[in-house]
């Protein structure tokens, strides 16, 4: 018997990750999106979007994988995947008609029997509100993490499948292609599912919001946050993979919007949110930190200070930029001069003209005299403190995600800080 | 959030200062003049804004270049009673109808934390309000009646505890505290003095306010120093100015302990470069008779 051919509608981060992994477990997939040039740009081998393994895998699978801008290639498919980006505003409220227009067309375009499911982030109620009489739809949650996405995708921890009836067994070619991930299936209702992503997503908010409140008090009170983290993560309530290192607040956009449809959601139906407006604000308040200790360690004394910037993306392993601290902080200081690296994203997306782009960690620490670490790049570890202090002017240090040793900082004359300890 | 709506510094044309025979006022009016700008200062001698004529007058008076800055108030330590509270309302109250008839170029609003309930330990502009007496409710009052001017664009001040040589209100803190030294040798505290609020030195408020002034900034912002210290160390700090032994009285505690503490990271989004008056030099610029 062959495998399900799997179509996947929206080349974008999820869309080409998903694509790309279901490439890699066997099946013939086909990569649609309207959008000519980005197919175009696909087809000859670059992708749009960086992610671990992602280059090699696509390369590896290329037979396996049909990019195209032509919708009636969707007829080719068994199952059907809709996974456009929702945009949100500077709310985090989620704009739904890039998918509702792509729905539209895939519900056209795809076999009559074909499964259809929704990958994208919907609010509650929005799958049930799509579904037409005899076709086939259902709402996966997806699980994409920026900077392990591919990873994620191929060995997912569990599916949660929203459904009109979870009673209801799944569609054969669906089945077949979730067992190939070898992970636990969870059926539910169709809001139990659309909730559940929100749920997720709200605990491990309420773990970097906790993290992040008593890492600051450890900064007040001389405790390190650092040697409290393992004591917290063997513990089975909380657990080895919790989010529990001190950061720059939620980013990323996918957080923020989770966080305002809860908040919306509560406002309509009178339940009490008031806790997700204190993790809003304590991220807030957290993503301010370097521009506090800018503030107070540098530019009060020295307001022409030279400032050297590693790191825009709003994480490791990412080039999305939404919500970035970094890109916060520099535009809370437009009048300072600006040495920018970024393994990944351009420093064009800073439009200071005050900013300069770097073409290395080392080139953007030449003769500055502070050195803010704002994105915790794996490479940035590798560079040493000694050859940081040699070519900045001035010694002040930054690393709110201990990207760099800090005792090894201070040992050659750095001042050096950091999230979650008294500097 | 606040934005600055002059690209660069611009002095205006004229500075129009309401209340500025005061503390905040004496120093801000001296400031800029120094940098060359205009300054018309008015006190309730010159204008009864209480009184409904205000209205005509000011709209003689006001310019659309005039840039208002207004601090007139009566103040809590001359007294708390309803009447107080209505007067200050109707000062806020002529002065919007003025700028709704003549709008101006620029208002610049000195409110008081006094609006923040006294619970909230650590605050910012998006903290809620919550005034738990009629001196905090009659600035919320008044910010409420500003936002509802459309063509004068406006900044509102919300000041914390200001302190420095000249103040005329001798409130609970370094100010009293000189006072209170000087004339009889002793500081009173209440309780031992713990509670801890963040102090800034006027010519602090004066040099931020000069700065909204030039940039025609818009929005809200608390004025505050991002540090705070209890009233024990202030004290301490104070008695140490003195040669003379000066005792600190510690009282039985009445009321719960409550802390001030503020996340300055709006201001600083501002005004990038800012820099304040460390408290220890601040109270050593004290001058002692």
């Amino acid at each position: 018997m062959t495998k399900p051919t799997i179509g996947f509608a929206g080349m974008t981060h999820l869309g080409l990750v998903h694509g790309v992994s279901a490439a890699e477990k066997g099946f013939q997939v086909v990569c649609f999106d309207q959008d000519h040039d980005k197919i175009k740009v696909l087809k000859e081998g670059h992708l749009p979007v960086s992610e671990p393994q992602l280059d090699e895998l696509a390369l590896k699978n290329s037979r396996r994988i049909l990019f195209s801008s032509s919708a009636s290639d969707l007829a080719k498919c068994e199952i059907v995947y809709v996974a456009p980006d929702i945009p949100t505003d500077d709310f985090g409220k989620s704009d739904l008609e890039p998918i509702n227009k792509l729905l539209n067309l895939v519900l056209e375009s795809a076999r009559n029997e074909a499964v259809i499911i929704v990958l994208s982030q919907v609010p509650p109620g929005f799958s049930r509100q799509k579904l037409q009489p005899g076709r086939l739809m259902f709402y996966q949650v997806e699980t994409l993490i920026f900077g392990c996405a591919v990873d994620r995708a191929l060995n997912p921890e569990r599916y949660i499948i929203g459904c009109v009836d979870p009673r209801q067994p799944l569609p054969q070619v669906y089945d077949e292609f979730l067992n190939a991930h070898n992970c636990p299936i969870l059926k539910m209702r169709f809001e139990s599912a659309e909730l559940a992503k929100i749920s997720v997503n709200m605990c491990l908010v309420a773990t970097v919001s906790t993290a992040n409140t008593l890492a600051e008090l450890c900064e007040k009170i001389g405790a390190d946050w650092a040697e409290i983290v393992p004591a917290l993560k063997l513990d089975k309530r909380i657990g080895q993979y919790s989010y529990l290192g001190p950061s720059l607040g939620i980013a990323g956009g996918n957080l923020e919007r989770d966080l305002a449809t809860v908040c919306n959601f509560a406002n309509e139906f009178g339940t009490d949110a008031s806790v997700v407006r204190a993790w809003i604000a304590n991220s807030k308040h957290r993503r301010d930190w370097p521009l506090r200790v800018l503030n107070e360690e540098v530019l009060r004394i020295n307001p022409h200070a030279v400032i050297g910037v590693w790191g825009l993306a709003y994480k490791e392993n990412t080039h999305s930029i939404k919500n970035s601290p970094s890109i916060a902080l520099i535009k809370a200081i437009p009048d300072c001069c600006v040495q920018l690296f970024d393994p990944v994203v351009s420093a064009d997306v800073v439009s200071n003209r005050k900013c300069i782009s770097s073409i290395s960690e080392l080139d953007a620490c030449a003769g500055v005299d502070v050195l803010v670490i704002m994105t915790p790049w794996p490479q940035f570890s590798k560079i040493s403190p000694k050859e940081i202090a040699k070519q900045m002017k001035g010694s002040t240090v930054l690393d709110p995600f201990r990207v760099l040793d800090g005792k090894e900082c201070r040992d050659v004359g750095l001042r050096y800080f950091t999230l979650g300890m008294p500097n | 959030m606040i934005v600055n709506l002059n690209a660069g510094p611009i002095n205006p044309r004229r500075v129009v200062l309401f209340g500025g025979s005061g503390f905040i006022g004496h120093r801000l009016s001296s400031m800029l003049n120094n940098v060359g700008i205009d300054v018309l200062t008015l006190g309730s001698k010159d204008i009864d804004l209480s009184a409904a004529s205000a209205v005509e007058r000011l709209k003689q008076l006001l310019y659309s270049t005039d840039t208002v800055v207004f601090l007139s108030a009566i103040t809590p330590d001359k007294s708390r009673s309803t009447d107080v509270f209505i007067k200050n309302l109707l000062m806020m109250k002529h002065l919007c109808e003025a700028l709704k008839n003549k709008p101006v170029n620029h208002l610049v609003y000195f409110s008081s934390d006094a609006v923040y309930g006294q619970c909230q330990s650590f605050v910012s502009e998006d903290s809620p309000v919550a005034p738990q007496d009629l001196y905090g409710a009659m600035h919320l009052s008044r910010e409420i009646m500003i936002s509802e001017l459309r063509d004068t664009p406006f900044i509102i001040l919300r000041l914390t505890m200001v302190y420095g040589s000249g103040d005329t209100h001798g409130s609970y803190g370094p100010n009293r505290f000189f006072k209170t030294a000087t004339q009889n040798r002793t500081i009173n505290l209440f309780g031992c003095g713990e509670e801890m609020r963040d102090h800034i030195h006027v010519d602090d408020v004066v040099n931020i306010t000069k700065l909204c002034v030039i940039m025609k900034s818009k929005g809200l912002l608390n004025l505050a120093t991002g540090k705070s210290n209890s009233y024990n160390k202030v004290a301490r700090m104070v008695a140490n100015q003195f040669k003379n032994k000066i005792e600190i009285i510690e009282n039985p505690r009445t009321t719960v302990i409550t802390h001030r503490h503020y996340d300055i990271a709006n201001l600083l989004r501002a005004f990038p470069l800012l820099s304040f008056t460390n408290i220890e030099d601040g109270v050593s610029s004290y001058q002692i008779n």
